[in-house]
């Protein structure tokens, strides 16, 4: 566990630094690639194991099914994209972008790159066909370990490297918001409820998956406390076909702030946080709640809550009942309209033709046409065979 | 034998969020979603959710009308505890009931801060 000033694992890898692109065509880039795929793979057994419950299943849609048509639609796709955004700008002016509250692209849509498309490669590496262009996988690993590394900066790529952490805002700029935004002590339960019914919401919009809530930190406040952000994007404005017109909620993104004395947290890769002790509510003694909507950061009142949590509640029942209304192909089929969602913030941050947003929407909707029957009539899914299993590797080298 | 009307044991669970007082309401398994539309759809007032396993997607759209969470499976970071917490709701896990769970539908129970979950009786004369 990690309490304020985040820790290095005895174990963890030397601080990444790599500035070249890496190269598939040379044993040097080869065992690069390796290197990165292996590493990404400890931390998705990581992941598993503190996950391991859940078994991805669920009793209203195919997980495992959904994600991998997501994922297919990423290994078809995310290497044209990436070369398109190589055009406009670099992993690391992206990554940069991304760092703040509520920034953009945010860390489990950096990770998704690597995971998706691995996940999809995986897959048709166990059904014994092909794993892809060796040039593409390099680029997807170089894109993600470039972002990675100016996103987190601290030399780190992934949690467990860095002693479960997951910074991903400059501490001064959390410190300083806190401090300006923070409310009235009476709020933090008007908070807590608002923060626990966008999570609901949030999950209910996504189909069963955590999406867009985001835990990031710990961020050392130097009195020893740490401080956890917590927050919410993509709300009214994103790729979801199903979801609710904008007016509908009052916000797109709200982030709450928390000083946390006394409490040690541990992140995921996916930014998932544990908590110890486990109900660290009664420790918070200052917490913030702001929004970047409009690109700068403004404080929600107390007085304010309670109509964002009626509307957030009429919002979320509105669109479970929609989703009951699914047939059960586009119970899998919508994994594509999610893995869109963490991949168009890439272009949206740069100057990249708006019309590539509306190619790409066609070009993961016409992978998914033509992947789906295969994938709904699978009997076997060899990614997921291999992830719950924990064969490891969990993800091949570059080599298979 | 005569019996008074009160409270009688109906199960036991660990409590993993409150835990400060003892709430009361309508018992509600929600072990399918036609459960949660029913309860959607009735919109009666405050009632006890009774799920198998810690599944916030069953709690989702009626979390505002729940006074407790009772779970037979489940551990204090279960995303449903996790939730319960925030919400200030008491939540029971890991919940072993000692009557049959047909027979505790629709009936009104109290989950005390201890995790003992009580039935309502209505005695015999």
């Amino acid at each position: 566990m990690t309490s304020g000033q985040p820790q290095t694992g005895r174990d963890a890898p030397a601080a990444f630094s790599r500035p070249t692109a890496l190269d598939a065509s040379s044993p040097d880039g080869r065992a690069a690639i390796d290197s990165l795929i292996e590493r990404f793979g400890v931390a998705i057994d990581s992941f598993l194991v503190r996950a391991g419950k859940a078994q991805h299943v669920s009793d209203q849609f195919d997980l495992r099914r959904r994600a991998l048509t997501g994922s297919y639609c990423y290994f078809e796709h995310l290497p044209a994209t990436l070369r398109i955004l190589q055009e406009v700008t670099t992993p690391e002016a992206l990554g940069e972008h991304g760092r703040g509250i509520c920034g953009s692209p945010i860390g489990p849509q950096i990770h998704c790159m690597i995971w998706s498309y691995l996940i999809a490669r995986e897959n048709e590496i166990g059904l014994g066909r092909s794993a892809g262009a060796p040039e593409d996988l390099a680029l997807v690993l170089d894109w993600w370990s470039r972002m990675t590394t100016v996103y987190r900066a601290d030399g780190f790529l992934l949690p467990h490297e860095a002693g479960q952490t997951l910074p991903s805002a400059p501490p001064e700029l959390v410190t300083r918001t806190l401090a300006e935004h923070v409310l009235p002590s009476g709020a933090r339960s008007a908070v807590s409820k608002l923060t626990a019914g966008l999570q609901l919401y949030q999950y209910v919009l996504r189909g069963e998956q955590r999406g867009t809530i985001f835990f990031h930190g710990p961020y050392p406040d130097g009195n020893g406390s740490a401080i956890l952000v917590e927050e919410f994007t993509r709300m009214r404005f994103n790729e979801l076909p199903w979801s609710p017109e904008a007016g509908t909620l009052p916000y797109d993104s709200v982030a709450a702030i928390l000083r946390v004395p006394d409490v040690a947290f541990e992140f995921d890769i996916f930014a998932g946080m544990t908590a110890d002790p486990v109900d660290y509510s009664s420790h918070v003694t200052e917490v913030a709640l702001v929004t970047r909507d409009g690109g700068t950061t403004a404080p929600i009142t107390e007085a304010e809550i309670p109509h964002a949590v009626a509307a957030m509640d009429a919002a979320k029942r509105i669109v479970f009942r929609e989703t009951l209304q699914w047939t059960p192909d586009f119970r899998v089929a919508y994994g594509a309209y999610h893995y869109l969602d963490f991949l168009v913030p890439f272009l949206e941050e740069t100057d990249t033709d708006p019309a590539a947003i509306v190619n790409l929407r066609r070009q993961f909707e016409e992978t998914v046409a033509r992947r789906l029957p295969e994938i709904l009539a699978a009997e076997r899914l060899p990614v997921w065979e291999r992830l719950f299993e924990r064969t490891h590797p969990l993800f091949s080298g570059v080599a298979a | 034998m005569n019996r008074d009307p009160g409270f009688i044991p109906a199960g036991h669970g660990t409590m993993v969020s409150g835990g400060s007082a003892a709430v009361t309401g309508r018992f509600v398994a929600l072990l399918e979603v036609s459960d949660l539309l029913e309860v959607m759809d009735r919109d009666d007032g405050p009632f006890i959710a009774y799920m198998t396993y810690p599944n916030v997607t069953m709690i989702a759209p009626a979390y505002d009308v729940m006074s407790g969470i009772v779970c037979e499976h489940g551990d204090a970071v279960s995303h449903v505890a996790i939730v319960a917490r925030e919400i200030d709701v008491p939540c029971a896990v890991q919940t072993r009931l000692e009557i049959p769970l047909e027979q505790l539908r629709g009936r009104e129970v109290r989950l005390s801060a201890s995790g003992q979950l009580e039935v309502w009786d209505e005695g015999t004369p």
